[in-house]
């Protein structure tokens, strides 16, 4: 099995209705290099000890050790991750700045926890015109890779451009966290934390996605528990993206994770987005809909090496996983040279 | 144990402002006022999952021995993720 089947298993665990199948047997180092150093690069590591944890993965006792090590330690920054998020988050409040925290935190609400996806930085959504200001609240500028710098304040979700649809009918642009609605909030560290909402974050995830070179496998998992959650409102991430203009991005996010985690269950949203990324005029114009492929190993023939296109440094590989889409693997340069 | 001498054993609570995650092996937490997060061992984690409602250190014969318990109670306290309560 490749790398890049077992990566694509390890981000589809746990899952429901996940098709994707990991290594039966023990993995030999070299294979458990490439799928440790892979996971790590993608942000799977979490996910990589949830499998080795619940069985699904079988490790040497040293391969165990290293897991272990690697998932606490990934686990304990995000935790600073998180309560940096929460400080500034209760900065904010208290200076009457609206805002929300975009992952960290929020990604409890999908989770659960915070060492199965964790996370290397927050993401704070704040209004344009008090991000001065609520920069000023947390300080000077972090140098890159200080403490600090777990923190971002962002002003847009990254693909979120102003789309047709975001004025009011004077022509005023509705700002974004209008646009978005109300937070939920989360307790964490003693303190309510506004953050996006199920349906908030989906859309978000899909608009990352869709504004991404790359689709990162983490991502895509993002979307694909999102969209799974007992909890969503389906119709409501629907008229959210509608109100945002992303109703492609959505539709096209949900029906890539569908297809690269290989889920055999249907959900309405699984329905709807299939259905409209399937109808997308640039997808008709490729030619006839090719057979649906059997779905057993799926991943193996979506997921193929592909040499690195111009501009990636070489002694990286890129495994293509669609239509203008790859996942970036950075273990790879030994087997380049 | 922590208790103060003299004094009749208290019930134990989660500091409400530390925060934990889990692992596949147990769990990492970082408490208040830390400046690294901690792992905790099997016994550390289900201590703390017990203490989920303030309970006194008896409630929580279940979970091991006697001396291990109080072992993990010191610890927890000592990184301030637990404290003794009236």
């Amino acid at each position: 099995m490749p790398t890049s089947d077992r990566l694509v298993a390890v981000a589809a665990h746990g899952l429901a209705g996940s098709r994707t199948e990991l290594p039966s047997g023990p993995l030999s180092e070299l294979e458990w290099f490439d799928l440790v150093q892979g996971s790590l690069a993608a942000g799977l590591v979490g996910l990589l000890a949830a499998a080795a944890a619940g069985g699904h993965l079988a490790l040497t006792p040293g391969q165990a050790d290293e897991l272990a090590a690697l998932v606490a330690e990934h686990a304990g920054l995000s935790l600073l991750v998180e309560r940096r998020a929460v400080t500034a988050s209760s900065v904010l409040t208290a200076a009457g700045i609206d805002h929300r925290v975009v992952d960290g935190p929020a990604r409890r609400l999908a989770y659960g926890d915070a060492a199965l996806r964790p996370a290397r930085r927050a993401h704070v959504l704040v209004p344009p015109g008090r991000v001065a200001e609520a920069q000023a609240l947390q300080g000077q500028p972090a140098a890159p890779g200080s403490r600090r710098d777990r923190l971002a304040l962002v002003t847009a979700l990254p693909g979120a451009e102003p789309a047709p649809g975001s004025t009011d009918t004077a022509g005023t642009e509705v700002p974004l966290l209008v646009r978005l609605g109300p937070p939920v909030h989360v307790e964490a560290a003693g303190f309510l934390v506004p953050v996006l909402s199920l349906e908030q974050q989906l859309v978000a995830a899909a608009l990352e996605l869709a504004a991404s070179p790359v689709a990162p496998l983490a991502r895509l998992r993002d979307v694909a528990q999102l969209a799974l959650s007992a909890d969503i409102d389906g119709p409501a991430v629907r008229r959210l993206a509608e109100a945002m203009g992303s109703t492609t991005a959505l539709a096209e996010g949900i029906a890539l994770a569908w297809s690269t985690f290989d889920l055999a269950d249907k959900t309405e949203l699984s329905v709807w987005a299939q259905r409209v990324a399937g109808r997308r005029p640039h997808l008709a114009a490729d030619g006839p809909t090719p057979t649906p492929p059997a779905r057993r190993g799926l991943a193996r023939r979506v997921l193929r090496r592909s040499p690195a296109p111009a501009g990636v440094p070489v002694a990286t590989t890129m495994f293509t996983i669609g239509p203008g889409l790859a996942v970036r693997a950075p273990w790879s340069t030994r087997r380049r040279s | 144990m922590t208790t103060v001498p003299g004094q009749a054993p208290g019930r134990w609570a989660r500091d409400g402002d530390a925060l934990v995650a889990t692992t596949g092996a147990g769990a990492v937490a970082l408490a208040a006022d830390a400046r690294g997060a901690t792992t905790l061992s099997p016994v550390e984690w289900a201590v703390w999952q017990a203490l989920a409602e303030p309970a006194p250190a008896a409630a929580l014969a279940e979970l091991g021995e006697p001396a291990a318990i109080s072992r993990a109670l010191d610890r927890l306290a000592s990184l301030g993720l637990v404290r003794e309560v009236p």
